[in-house]
């Protein structure tokens, strides 16, 4: 472990470097927001060919009442755009650990995208996640919609879900694990499987994250529509699920989406 | 450790100056060969390249990323042709290789990049090379515990970089005694009112002091009476006003008080003038002014040098006359 301070720019230099001729297998942390200081660096350790991983926490609203300048709101886009790149969205504790050690033995940049708000467990040891497959965590016969959500924004697809079901409607529920590379084989089969309706629901702006990368791996699909929900604005300080809510990415939007959907 | 230039042998020393020449001439002919690039930065760490890859650093050439290796970053990454003139000088690859500099098919890029097995990390964004070093040298320290070091040169322009800063906090922090940061400051820091001694040497018998033209002039005397055992000093003053009057006095006080002026203008109130009045109030000092004494005609430059009496076979004319009386 190397403290680094607060000087992000050093941070990932000091990553890149430590990284160079195989010497070390270099994890570079910090709040996600902040890496977005040194995409000079993350893009020049691209060009250095570099295999530094990047894990970036307190992404998103969810991260609550510390406010707008916080919150990682463009962080899958910065970290998509790096050639080469692994952008991992783990759920929960198991994925996360899964993350890691992928994360390490992948070549080229990987970016993990961590959350605050603690979340259930979701996968056991045994589910070897893999990059680029995606896991349907919910699943019926008679599914109307497919949403695909990631931690924070997949609990609140399973809330949806859970809501909906009472009135009778099923929702298919994917967590895509990694947002580059994207399971497109697995998002496509399931939107087919539910009237090639897709909603994906993403604690991001809505340029450049998964909202982007779903309408990416479904573009050469006829009957596919893509709805976004995304945060849309600037957003403030308040508490976790207040901030969801009123950034339209809260489980109650979802059912909202989902039932607007459906009425079409 | 450092092979300070000073405890470098006079042969060796002509040997890193005559590499340092080399690699200027390399990164001008790949430059001009690509006729895209920055040979004036190559330029200006001609001399640092030189002690580093040819004195200073530790490292096996035909394994460039050998683990024992010295590193060295190119922070300054737009010097990418001196770069690789030293790697092509040290023997890497063929010298012609360099004049294939930033085309399509040749991995000697624009700046450096891994592509070429002697570049550890990219540069050529300014600010960001002294971290990745940073980086390398806390590895060669602390986890790979061994006795590598770290070298990076960085422009002083870049250097306005926060980047750069935080490195440093960070190097110091960890006591990084295996980093080398070489800040190259190629402007040479003229002042105004301060004169440049640009000739010197224990015996010398006469001060010179010359401008432009007339200081080469000056330089091209000094080298013919040299060859006749003649040593004569040579002052660039800068500046006519302020005119550095402590340094000519102190110079001429070393050289037997004699200090001959050579400018290429009339006698009255300009360096001969200004040099008389800077030495005015001292005893022992002679000053024999050279300057167009007429007025002159249509000619070619050197013929009226000659002929109105301040080119070099003037100035070598005046020197042995005053040291002839
Ligand atoms: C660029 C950036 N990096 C990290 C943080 C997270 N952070 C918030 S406060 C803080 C500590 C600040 O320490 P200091 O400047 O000494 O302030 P004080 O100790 O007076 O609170 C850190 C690291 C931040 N807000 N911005
Ligand atoms: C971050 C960044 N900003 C701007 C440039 C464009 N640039 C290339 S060379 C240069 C001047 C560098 O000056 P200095 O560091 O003093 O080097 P030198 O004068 O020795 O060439 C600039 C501004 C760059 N390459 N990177």
């Amino acid at each position: 472990f190397i403290e680094c301070f607060i000087a992000e720019q050093n941070l990932v230099g000091v990553g890149i470097g430590c990284g160079t001729r195989g010497r070390t297998v270099p994890f570079i942390s910090t709040f996600a927001c902040f890496l977005s200081r040194a995409f000079d660096q993350i893009r020049m350790g691209a060009i250095s060919q570099t295999n530094a991983n990047f894990v970036g926490s307190h992404s998103g609203v969810s991260i609550g009442e510390d406010g707008p300048s916080q919150m990682a709101l463009e962080d899958l886009s910065m970290f998509r755009s790096i050639p080469g790149s692994t952008v991992f969205y783990p759920s929960d504790a198991v994925s996360t650990e899964r993350a890691v050690e992928l994360a390490a033995n992948t070549p080229g940049v990987c970016f993990i995208r961590t959350s605050r708000p603690n979340c259930p467990i979701l996968y056991s040891p045994d589910d070897n996640l893999q990059i680029g497959k995606a896991r349907v965590v919910r699943k019926s016969d008679s599914d109307k919609v497919t949403v695909i959500g990631c931690c924070v924004t997949l609990f609140e697809a399973l809330k949806a879900a859970d809501k909906l079901a009472i009135d009778g409607v099923n929702i298919r529920v994917i967590d895509p694990f990694t947002i580059k590379p994207i399971d497109a084989e697995t998002i496509r089969s399931n939107a087919k499987e539910t009237g090639g309706k897709i909603i994906t629901v993403e604690d991001h702006y809505p340029e450049g994250g998964l909202g982007e990368a779903v309408c990416s791996a479904v573009a050469c699909c006829r009957d596919i529509t893509v709805k976004k929900l995304a945060v849309q604005e600037v957003p403030r300080s308040g508490k976790s699920a207040e901030l969801l809510e009123k950034y339209g990415i809260s489980a109650n939007c979802i059912v909202k989406a989902v039932n607007q959907i459906l009425s079409q």
